[in-house]
Protein backbone atom coordinates (compact mmCIF):
# COMPACT_ATOMS: atom_id res chain seq x y z
CA UNK A 1 0.00 0.00 0.00
CA UNK A 2 2.94 2.47 0.54
CA UNK A 3 3.35 1.70 -3.27
CA UNK A 4 0.47 3.77 -4.04
CA UNK A 5 2.19 6.91 -1.63
CA UNK A 6 5.19 6.30 -3.38
CA UNK A 7 4.23 6.42 -7.03
CA UNK A 8 1.68 9.35 -5.98
CA UNK A 9 4.68 11.61 -4.81
CA UNK A 10 6.64 10.90 -7.77
CA UNK A 11 3.98 11.78 -10.21
CA UNK A 12 3.05 14.56 -8.38
CA UNK A 13 6.42 15.75 -7.39
CA UNK A 14 6.23 17.97 -10.74
CA UNK A 15 2.86 18.86 -10.90
CA UNK A 16 3.10 22.18 -12.41
CA UNK A 17 -0.02 22.94 -14.75
CA UNK A 18 -1.28 25.89 -16.67
CA UNK A 19 -2.14 28.64 -13.98
CA UNK A 20 -4.56 31.23 -14.78
CA UNK A 21 -3.44 35.18 -13.99
CA UNK A 22 -4.13 36.54 -11.03
CA UNK A 23 -1.71 38.75 -10.68
CA UNK A 24 -3.84 41.58 -10.75
CA UNK A 25 -5.54 40.48 -7.78
CA UNK A 26 -2.39 39.82 -5.63
CA UNK A 27 -1.20 43.44 -6.54
CA UNK A 28 -4.13 44.74 -5.36
CA UNK A 29 -4.58 42.77 -2.32
CA UNK A 30 -0.64 43.30 -1.42
CA UNK A 31 -0.59 47.58 -2.00
CA UNK A 32 -3.79 47.11 0.51
CA UNK A 33 -2.41 45.34 2.79
CA UNK A 34 0.41 47.84 2.65
CA UNK A 35 -2.09 51.10 2.99
CA UNK A 36 -3.76 49.67 5.76
CA UNK A 37 -0.54 48.74 7.31
CA UNK A 38 0.93 52.14 7.18
CA UNK A 39 -2.57 53.89 7.92
CA UNK A 40 -2.54 52.19 11.17
CA UNK A 41 1.18 53.07 11.58
CA UNK A 42 0.24 56.13 11.80
CA UNK A 43 -2.47 57.05 13.65
CA UNK A 44 -0.69 54.80 16.75
CA UNK A 45 2.35 56.59 16.47
CA UNK A 46 0.48 60.16 16.33
CA UNK A 47 -1.75 59.28 19.33
CA UNK A 48 1.28 57.95 21.46
CA UNK A 49 3.27 61.19 20.65
CA UNK A 50 0.27 63.28 21.70
CA UNK A 51 -0.40 61.47 24.75
CA UNK A 52 3.46 61.80 25.02
CA UNK A 53 3.49 65.55 24.73
CA UNK A 54 0.68 66.05 27.26
CA UNK A 55 2.72 63.86 29.23
CA UNK A 56 5.78 66.03 28.97
CA UNK A 57 4.05 69.38 28.81
CA UNK A 58 2.19 68.38 32.53
CA UNK A 59 5.46 67.38 33.85
CA UNK A 60 7.55 70.06 33.10
CA UNK A 61 4.85 71.88 34.12
CA UNK A 62 4.10 70.48 37.94
CA UNK A 63 7.44 68.52 38.82
CA UNK A 64 9.27 71.66 39.69
CA UNK A 65 6.59 73.42 41.62
CA UNK A 66 6.44 69.91 43.72
CA UNK A 67 9.82 69.47 44.55
CA UNK A 68 9.75 73.44 45.46
CA UNK A 69 6.99 72.91 47.81
CA UNK A 70 8.00 69.46 49.68
CA UNK A 71 10.97 71.26 50.33
CA UNK A 72 9.39 74.57 51.77
CA UNK A 73 6.57 72.92 53.60
CA UNK A 74 7.37 69.66 54.65
CA UNK A 75 8.15 68.82 57.88
CA UNK A 76 10.15 65.56 58.48
CA UNK A 77 7.65 63.09 59.55
CA UNK A 78 5.54 64.64 56.25
CA UNK A 79 8.90 63.86 54.12
CA UNK A 80 8.46 60.18 54.66
CA UNK A 81 4.76 60.43 53.30
CA UNK A 82 5.47 61.96 50.09
CA UNK A 83 8.74 60.43 49.18
CA UNK A 84 7.55 57.52 47.45
CA UNK A 85 5.25 58.95 45.35
CA UNK A 86 7.43 61.90 44.11
CA UNK A 87 10.55 59.01 43.71
CA UNK A 88 7.92 57.77 40.99
CA UNK A 89 7.37 60.84 39.37
CA UNK A 90 10.86 61.44 39.09
CA UNK A 91 11.14 58.00 38.49
CA UNK A 92 8.68 58.19 35.31
CA UNK A 93 10.19 61.61 34.00
CA UNK A 94 13.31 62.20 32.32
CA UNK A 95 12.43 65.64 31.24
CA UNK A 96 12.76 67.33 34.32
CA UNK A 97 14.33 70.89 34.58
CA UNK A 98 17.68 70.42 35.30
CA UNK A 99 18.21 73.48 37.17
CA UNK A 100 15.96 71.77 40.42
CA UNK A 101 18.35 69.00 40.99
CA UNK A 102 19.71 70.66 43.82
CA UNK A 103 16.64 70.60 45.43
CA UNK A 104 16.66 67.03 45.76
CA UNK A 105 19.83 65.92 47.80
CA UNK A 106 18.86 62.02 47.64
CA UNK A 107 21.57 59.55 46.10
CA UNK A 108 19.53 56.95 45.30
CA UNK A 109 16.61 59.30 43.84
CA UNK A 110 18.94 60.17 40.96
CA UNK A 111 20.85 57.10 40.03
CA UNK A 112 17.07 55.42 40.06
CA UNK A 113 16.57 58.20 37.28
CA UNK A 114 19.18 57.65 35.80
CA UNK A 115 18.69 54.15 35.36
CA UNK A 116 14.68 54.82 34.20
CA UNK A 117 16.00 57.76 31.74
CA UNK A 118 18.55 55.62 29.74
CA UNK A 119 15.84 52.86 29.52
CA UNK A 120 13.18 55.36 28.06
CA UNK A 121 15.55 57.09 25.69
CA UNK A 122 16.22 53.23 24.37
CA UNK A 123 12.85 52.81 24.42
CA UNK A 124 11.84 56.37 22.68
CA UNK A 125 15.02 55.88 20.04
CA UNK A 126 13.07 52.82 18.95
CA UNK A 127 9.79 55.32 18.09
CA UNK A 128 10.05 56.61 14.32
CA UNK A 129 9.41 60.13 14.15
CA UNK A 130 6.75 61.94 12.87
CA UNK A 131 6.48 65.63 11.12
CA UNK A 132 2.99 66.42 12.55
CA UNK A 133 4.17 65.06 16.12
CA UNK A 134 7.35 67.17 15.88
CA UNK A 135 5.07 70.32 15.33
CA UNK A 136 3.19 69.65 17.79
CA UNK A 137 5.69 69.27 20.36
CA UNK A 138 7.41 72.20 18.98
CA UNK A 139 4.67 74.58 19.52
CA UNK A 140 3.50 73.03 23.01
CA UNK A 141 7.21 73.24 24.59
CA UNK A 142 6.89 76.90 23.18
CA UNK A 143 3.80 77.47 25.59
CA UNK A 144 4.67 75.39 28.50
CA UNK A 145 7.64 77.26 29.38
CA UNK A 146 5.29 80.18 30.17
CA UNK A 147 2.90 78.02 31.85
CA UNK A 148 5.92 76.53 34.40
CA UNK A 149 6.51 80.16 35.24
CA UNK A 150 3.19 80.92 35.81
CA UNK A 151 2.96 77.77 38.14
CA UNK A 152 6.51 78.60 40.00
CA UNK A 153 5.30 81.73 41.28
CA UNK A 154 2.85 81.00 43.43
CA UNK A 155 5.13 78.78 45.87
CA UNK A 156 2.80 79.28 48.81
CA UNK A 157 0.58 76.58 47.39
CA UNK A 158 -0.57 74.01 49.97
CA UNK A 159 1.36 71.01 49.56
CA UNK A 160 -2.13 68.98 50.16
CA UNK A 161 -2.91 70.33 46.78
CA UNK A 162 0.25 69.65 45.77
CA UNK A 163 -0.08 65.76 46.56
CA UNK A 164 -2.98 65.72 44.51
CA UNK A 165 -1.03 67.06 41.63
CA UNK A 166 1.79 64.52 42.08
CA UNK A 167 -0.72 61.45 41.35
CA UNK A 168 -1.92 63.35 38.55
CA UNK A 169 1.59 63.50 37.09
CA UNK A 170 1.89 59.65 38.09
CA UNK A 171 -1.63 58.91 36.29
CA UNK A 172 -0.55 60.45 33.16
CA UNK A 173 2.79 59.27 33.49
CA UNK A 174 1.28 55.68 33.35
CA UNK A 175 -0.61 57.04 30.27
CA UNK A 176 2.24 57.86 28.09
CA UNK A 177 4.47 54.51 29.07
CA UNK A 178 1.46 52.43 27.86
CA UNK A 179 1.35 53.84 24.17
CA UNK A 180 5.09 53.13 23.62
CA UNK A 181 4.57 49.36 23.38
CA UNK A 182 1.67 49.91 21.11
CA UNK A 183 3.65 50.08 17.68
CA UNK A 184 4.99 46.36 18.24
CA UNK A 185 1.57 44.95 18.92
CA UNK A 186 0.29 46.44 16.03
CA UNK A 187 2.84 45.06 13.63
CA UNK A 188 1.92 42.05 14.60
CA UNK A 189 -1.63 42.25 14.75
CA UNK A 190 -1.15 44.27 11.03
CA UNK A 191 1.08 41.02 9.81
CA UNK A 192 -2.32 39.14 10.82
CA UNK A 193 -4.94 41.17 9.19
CA UNK A 194 -6.00 39.72 5.67
CA UNK A 195 -6.13 35.95 8.24
CA UNK A 196 -9.10 37.23 10.00
CA UNK A 197 -11.42 35.73 7.65
CA UNK A 198 -15.11 33.60 8.58
CA UNK A 199 -13.01 30.61 9.73
CA UNK A 200 -10.84 32.28 12.39
CA UNK A 201 -14.39 33.82 14.00
CA UNK A 202 -16.17 30.82 13.84
CA UNK A 203 -12.83 28.79 15.74
CA UNK A 204 -13.75 30.90 18.57
CA UNK A 205 -17.57 29.97 19.03
CA UNK A 206 -16.62 26.52 19.35
CA UNK A 207 -17.20 26.48 23.24
CA UNK A 208 -15.00 23.90 24.94
CA UNK A 209 -12.22 21.74 24.08
CA UNK A 210 -13.37 18.46 24.01
CA UNK A 211 -15.06 19.11 20.83
CA UNK A 212 -12.52 17.49 17.96
CA UNK A 213 -12.52 16.43 14.72
CA UNK A 214 -13.54 18.09 11.27
CA UNK A 215 -16.77 20.23 11.46
CA UNK A 216 -19.39 18.28 9.41
CA UNK A 217 -21.36 19.82 6.68
CA UNK A 218 -22.99 22.89 7.06
CA UNK A 219 -24.11 25.31 4.34
CA UNK A 220 -25.82 28.49 6.06
CA UNK A 221 -26.37 30.86 3.13
CA UNK A 222 -26.43 34.67 3.31
CA UNK A 223 -29.36 35.48 1.11
CA UNK A 224 -33.15 34.55 0.02
CA UNK A 225 -35.90 35.46 -1.46
CA UNK A 226 -39.22 34.39 -0.46
CA UNK A 227 -41.27 35.59 -3.97
CA UNK A 228 -43.02 32.63 -4.85
CA UNK A 229 -40.82 32.19 -7.48
CA UNK A 230 -39.68 29.18 -7.14
CA UNK A 231 -36.18 30.22 -6.74
CA UNK A 232 -34.36 30.77 -3.04
CA UNK A 233 -38.38 30.79 -1.41
CA UNK A 234 -37.42 29.72 1.66
CA UNK A 235 -33.94 29.64 4.13
CA UNK A 236 -32.64 26.36 4.04
CA UNK A 237 -29.78 25.52 6.59
CA UNK A 238 -28.16 22.44 4.91
CA UNK A 239 -26.57 20.28 7.58
CA UNK A 240 -25.50 16.40 7.61
CA UNK A 241 -25.09 13.80 10.48
CA UNK A 242 -26.91 16.34 13.16
CA UNK A 243 -27.32 15.23 16.86
CA UNK A 244 -28.82 18.37 17.54
CA UNK A 245 -30.35 21.15 15.71
CA UNK A 246 -31.50 24.87 16.66
CA UNK A 247 -32.19 27.46 14.27
CA UNK A 248 -33.15 30.65 15.26
CA UNK A 249 -33.56 33.84 13.46
CA UNK A 250 -33.26 37.52 14.70
CA UNK A 251 -34.55 40.71 13.71
CA UNK A 252 -31.57 43.74 13.68
CA UNK A 253 -33.48 44.62 16.69
CA UNK A 254 -32.57 41.42 18.70
CA UNK A 255 -36.19 40.38 18.08
CA UNK A 256 -36.89 36.63 18.19
CA UNK A 257 -38.80 36.13 14.37
CA UNK A 258 -38.58 32.19 14.16
CA UNK A 259 -37.21 29.22 15.82
CA UNK A 260 -36.82 25.34 14.93
CA UNK A 261 -35.57 22.57 16.13
CA UNK A 262 -36.59 20.63 12.74
CA UNK A 263 -34.18 20.82 10.33
CA UNK A 264 -36.58 20.16 7.43
CA UNK A 265 -39.01 23.11 8.73
CA UNK A 266 -37.57 26.12 6.68
CA UNK A 267 -37.93 30.10 7.46
CA UNK A 268 -40.83 31.21 4.23
CA UNK A 269 -40.15 35.06 5.45
CA UNK A 270 -43.39 35.41 7.29
CA UNK A 271 -43.09 36.29 10.99
CA UNK A 272 -44.94 33.10 12.20
CA UNK A 273 -46.04 35.03 15.51
CA UNK A 274 -49.07 37.60 13.61
CA UNK A 275 -48.47 36.20 9.75
CA UNK A 276 -47.00 39.33 8.96
CA UNK A 277 -44.26 39.35 5.89
CA UNK A 278 -41.09 40.40 6.50
CA UNK A 279 -39.82 43.21 4.77
CA UNK A 280 -36.90 42.72 2.59
CA UNK A 281 -33.04 43.99 4.92
CA UNK A 282 -30.99 42.34 7.17
CA UNK A 283 -31.71 39.18 9.81
CA UNK A 284 -29.11 37.21 11.53
CA UNK A 285 -29.26 33.34 11.64
CA UNK A 286 -28.04 31.56 14.91
CA UNK A 287 -27.77 27.60 14.43
CA UNK A 288 -26.67 25.81 17.34
CA UNK A 289 -25.87 21.94 16.70
CA UNK A 290 -23.72 19.26 17.56
CA UNK A 291 -22.78 16.38 15.54
CA UNK A 292 -22.67 12.92 16.52
CA UNK A 293 -18.99 13.16 17.64
CA UNK A 294 -19.10 15.99 19.36
CA UNK A 295 -19.54 16.33 23.26
CA UNK A 296 -20.49 20.54 23.36
CA UNK A 297 -23.02 22.12 21.48
CA UNK A 298 -21.38 24.36 18.46
CA UNK A 299 -22.92 27.74 17.31
CA UNK A 300 -23.15 28.89 14.23
CA UNK A 301 -24.16 32.72 12.70
CA UNK A 302 -25.35 33.89 9.66
CA UNK A 303 -26.05 37.59 8.62
CA UNK A 304 -29.02 36.97 6.35
CA UNK A 305 -30.52 39.16 3.79
CA UNK A 306 -33.53 38.88 2.63
CA UNK A 307 -34.53 40.79 -0.70
CA UNK A 308 -38.01 40.43 -2.35
CA UNK B 1 12.43 23.28 -13.08
CA UNK B 2 12.75 27.01 -13.12
CA UNK B 3 16.41 28.37 -12.41
CA UNK B 4 16.61 28.52 -8.30
CA UNK B 5 15.29 31.35 -6.74
CA UNK B 6 18.57 33.74 -5.22
CA UNK B 7 18.11 35.13 -1.75
CA UNK B 8 18.07 38.92 -2.84
CA UNK B 9 15.05 38.54 -4.95
CA UNK B 10 13.21 37.48 -1.59
CA UNK B 11 15.45 40.48 0.21
CA UNK B 12 13.69 42.98 -2.74
CA UNK B 13 10.04 40.90 -2.15
CA UNK B 14 10.31 41.70 1.56
CA UNK B 15 11.01 45.78 1.01
CA UNK B 16 8.17 45.41 -1.19
CA UNK B 17 9.32 46.02 -4.60
CA UNK B 18 6.42 45.49 -6.83
CA UNK B 19 9.06 44.16 -9.95
CA UNK B 20 10.42 41.74 -7.55
CA UNK B 21 7.11 40.43 -6.43
CA UNK B 22 6.23 40.10 -10.17
CA UNK B 23 8.80 38.15 -10.80
CA UNK B 24 8.68 35.99 -7.72
CA UNK B 25 5.13 35.08 -8.65
CA UNK B 26 5.98 34.07 -12.05
CA UNK B 27 8.72 32.01 -10.60
CA UNK B 28 6.72 30.16 -8.80
CA UNK B 29 2.83 30.28 -9.88
CA UNK B 30 2.48 26.84 -11.98
CA UNK B 31 3.79 25.03 -9.10
CA UNK B 32 1.66 26.88 -6.60
CA UNK B 33 -1.27 26.31 -8.53
CA UNK B 34 -0.74 22.83 -8.47
CA UNK B 35 -0.88 22.32 -4.81
CA UNK B 36 -4.08 24.54 -4.96
CA UNK B 37 -5.24 22.64 -7.26
CA UNK B 38 -4.81 19.10 -5.83
CA UNK B 39 -6.45 20.65 -2.37
CA UNK B 40 -9.70 22.38 -4.36
CA UNK B 41 -12.37 20.87 -5.56
CA UNK B 42 -12.57 23.37 -8.16
CA UNK B 43 -10.13 25.51 -10.33
CA UNK B 44 -12.22 28.64 -9.44
CA UNK B 45 -11.94 27.54 -5.75
CA UNK B 46 -8.03 26.65 -6.65
CA UNK B 47 -7.91 30.44 -8.06
CA UNK B 48 -9.27 32.37 -4.93
CA UNK B 49 -6.94 30.26 -2.59
CA UNK B 50 -3.55 30.98 -5.02
CA UNK B 51 -4.60 34.75 -4.88
CA UNK B 52 -4.84 34.86 -1.02
CA UNK B 53 -1.73 32.05 -0.79
CA UNK B 54 0.14 35.14 -2.73
CA UNK B 55 -1.33 38.23 -0.65
CA UNK B 56 -0.30 35.89 2.83
CA UNK B 57 3.61 35.03 1.11
CA UNK B 58 4.24 39.11 0.02
CA UNK B 59 2.41 40.37 3.76
CA UNK B 60 4.50 37.52 6.08
CA UNK B 61 7.71 37.36 3.97
CA UNK B 62 9.62 39.24 7.04
CA UNK B 63 9.30 35.75 8.71
CA UNK B 64 10.96 33.76 6.09
CA UNK B 65 14.73 32.78 7.19
CA UNK B 66 16.41 31.83 4.66
CA UNK B 67 17.25 28.65 6.44
CA UNK B 68 15.28 26.98 3.80
CA UNK B 69 13.97 26.75 0.82
CA UNK B 70 11.56 29.53 -0.27
CA UNK B 71 9.53 27.11 -2.14
CA UNK B 72 8.95 25.00 0.48
CA UNK B 73 8.09 27.74 2.88
CA UNK B 74 5.62 29.09 0.64
CA UNK B 75 4.15 25.50 -0.39
CA UNK B 76 3.34 25.55 3.25
CA UNK B 77 1.44 28.65 3.58
CA UNK B 78 -0.43 27.68 0.50
CA UNK B 79 -1.04 24.31 2.17
CA UNK B 80 -2.52 25.85 4.96
CA UNK B 81 -4.67 28.40 2.77
CA UNK B 82 -6.25 25.27 0.88
CA UNK B 83 -7.01 24.00 3.93
CA UNK B 84 -8.72 27.10 5.71
CA UNK B 85 -10.52 27.26 2.47
CA UNK B 86 -12.33 23.82 2.68
CA UNK B 87 -13.00 24.60 6.34
CA UNK B 88 -14.85 27.49 5.22
CA UNK B 89 -16.74 26.60 2.42
CA UNK B 90 -17.02 22.84 3.92
CA UNK B 91 -17.83 20.84 0.64
CA UNK B 92 -18.52 17.67 2.24
CA UNK B 93 -20.72 16.60 0.03
CA UNK B 94 -19.76 12.57 0.70
CA UNK B 95 -18.97 11.01 3.64
CA UNK B 96 -20.44 8.35 3.26
CA UNK B 97 -17.59 5.95 4.28
CA UNK B 98 -17.15 2.96 2.20
CA UNK B 99 -16.63 -0.54 3.22
CA UNK B 100 -13.92 -1.83 4.72
CA UNK B 101 -13.64 -5.00 3.92
CA UNK B 102 -13.14 -4.14 0.94
CA UNK B 103 -11.34 -6.37 -1.57
CA UNK B 104 -8.23 -4.98 -2.61
CA UNK B 105 -6.78 -6.35 -5.36
CA UNK B 106 -5.13 -4.63 -7.69
CA UNK B 107 -1.79 -4.65 -10.02
CA UNK B 108 0.94 -2.13 -9.14
CA UNK B 109 1.86 -2.86 -12.64
CA UNK B 110 -1.07 -0.72 -14.05
CA UNK B 111 -0.45 2.11 -11.15
CA UNK B 112 2.80 2.62 -11.95
CA UNK B 113 1.80 3.85 -15.32
CA UNK B 114 -1.07 6.37 -14.07
CA UNK B 115 -0.19 9.96 -15.22
CA UNK B 116 -0.89 13.11 -13.32
CA UNK B 117 -3.86 13.86 -15.14
CA UNK B 118 -5.35 10.67 -13.90
CA UNK B 119 -3.85 11.19 -10.35
CA UNK B 120 -6.20 14.49 -10.44
CA UNK B 121 -9.46 13.09 -12.09
CA UNK B 122 -8.83 10.56 -9.50
CA UNK B 123 -8.51 12.90 -6.43
CA UNK B 124 -11.45 15.26 -7.52
CA UNK B 125 -13.77 11.99 -7.42
CA UNK B 126 -12.48 11.06 -3.94
CA UNK B 127 -14.43 12.17 -0.58
CA UNK B 128 -12.91 15.81 0.56
CA UNK B 129 -11.23 14.36 4.29
CA UNK B 130 -9.74 11.21 1.77
CA UNK B 131 -8.53 13.95 -0.14
CA UNK B 132 -7.06 16.01 2.14
CA UNK B 133 -5.21 12.86 4.04
CA UNK B 134 -3.85 11.68 1.06
CA UNK B 135 -2.48 14.97 -0.42
CA UNK B 136 -0.54 15.75 2.78
CA UNK B 137 0.35 12.48 3.96
CA UNK B 138 1.39 10.81 0.52
CA UNK B 139 2.65 14.03 -1.70
CA UNK B 140 3.42 16.64 0.33
CA UNK B 141 4.91 14.41 2.81
CA UNK B 142 3.59 14.82 6.27
CA UNK B 143 3.61 12.73 9.51
CA UNK B 144 0.70 11.48 10.37
CA UNK B 145 0.68 13.85 13.52
CA UNK B 146 1.20 16.78 11.91
CA UNK B 147 -1.78 15.97 9.87
CA UNK B 148 -3.53 15.59 13.29
CA UNK B 149 -2.47 19.25 14.11
CA UNK B 150 -3.54 20.47 10.99
CA UNK B 151 -6.73 19.34 10.88
CA UNK B 152 -7.53 19.00 14.21
CA UNK B 153 -8.05 15.22 14.35
CA UNK B 154 -6.90 12.57 16.38
CA UNK B 155 -3.31 10.64 14.91
CA UNK B 156 -5.45 7.45 14.76
CA UNK B 157 -8.02 9.11 13.02
CA UNK B 158 -5.35 10.23 10.55
CA UNK B 159 -3.81 6.33 9.71
CA UNK B 160 -7.43 5.31 9.51
CA UNK B 161 -8.67 8.12 6.84
CA UNK B 162 -5.33 7.75 5.27
CA UNK B 163 -6.07 3.48 4.88
CA UNK B 164 -9.13 4.18 3.86
CA UNK B 165 -8.46 6.90 1.49
CA UNK B 166 -5.96 4.42 -0.20
CA UNK B 167 -8.81 1.64 -0.52
CA UNK B 168 -10.95 4.49 -2.35
CA UNK B 169 -8.38 5.98 -4.46
CA UNK B 170 -7.87 2.50 -5.90
CA UNK B 171 -11.40 2.01 -6.03
CA UNK B 172 -11.98 5.34 -8.18
CA UNK B 173 -8.66 4.56 -10.43
CA UNK B 174 -10.53 1.13 -11.51
CA UNK B 175 -13.76 2.87 -12.55
CA UNK B 176 -11.89 5.80 -14.26
CA UNK B 177 -9.37 3.00 -16.12
CA UNK B 178 -12.22 0.65 -17.05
Amino acid sequence: MNNLDKILKEKMSDFAPDAPNVWAGIEQGVQANQVVHAAKMGKTLFGSKLVLTIAKIVAIALVPTAIISYNYFTTDTDKTNIEKPIQEVVANQEQIALSENDFVDNEQLTKHRERESNKKMDKESNIPFSKKALKKEQRSTGVDNSTSIKDNVPSTIPHAVEKKVSHEVISSAVKYEKPISSPKENNTKQSNFFDENESTEENKEVKGEQNKGIDILIKMPTVFSPDNDGVNDKYVVLIEGEKFYNLKIYTMQEELLFESNDKLNFWDGINPKNGQICNSGTYVGVLVYKSAEDVNLRTKRAIIKLVR
Amino acid sequence: MSQPIDLKLIEKCIEGNAKAQKQLYDATVRQMYGVCLRYCKNPEDAKDVMQEGYIRVFGKMKQFEAKGVIEAWMRRIFVNCALENIRVNKFYTDTSDIDEAYNLTFENLTMDKISQKEIMLTLEKLALGYRTVLNLYAIEGYSHAEIADMLQINEGTSKSQLARARMAFVKEYKKITS
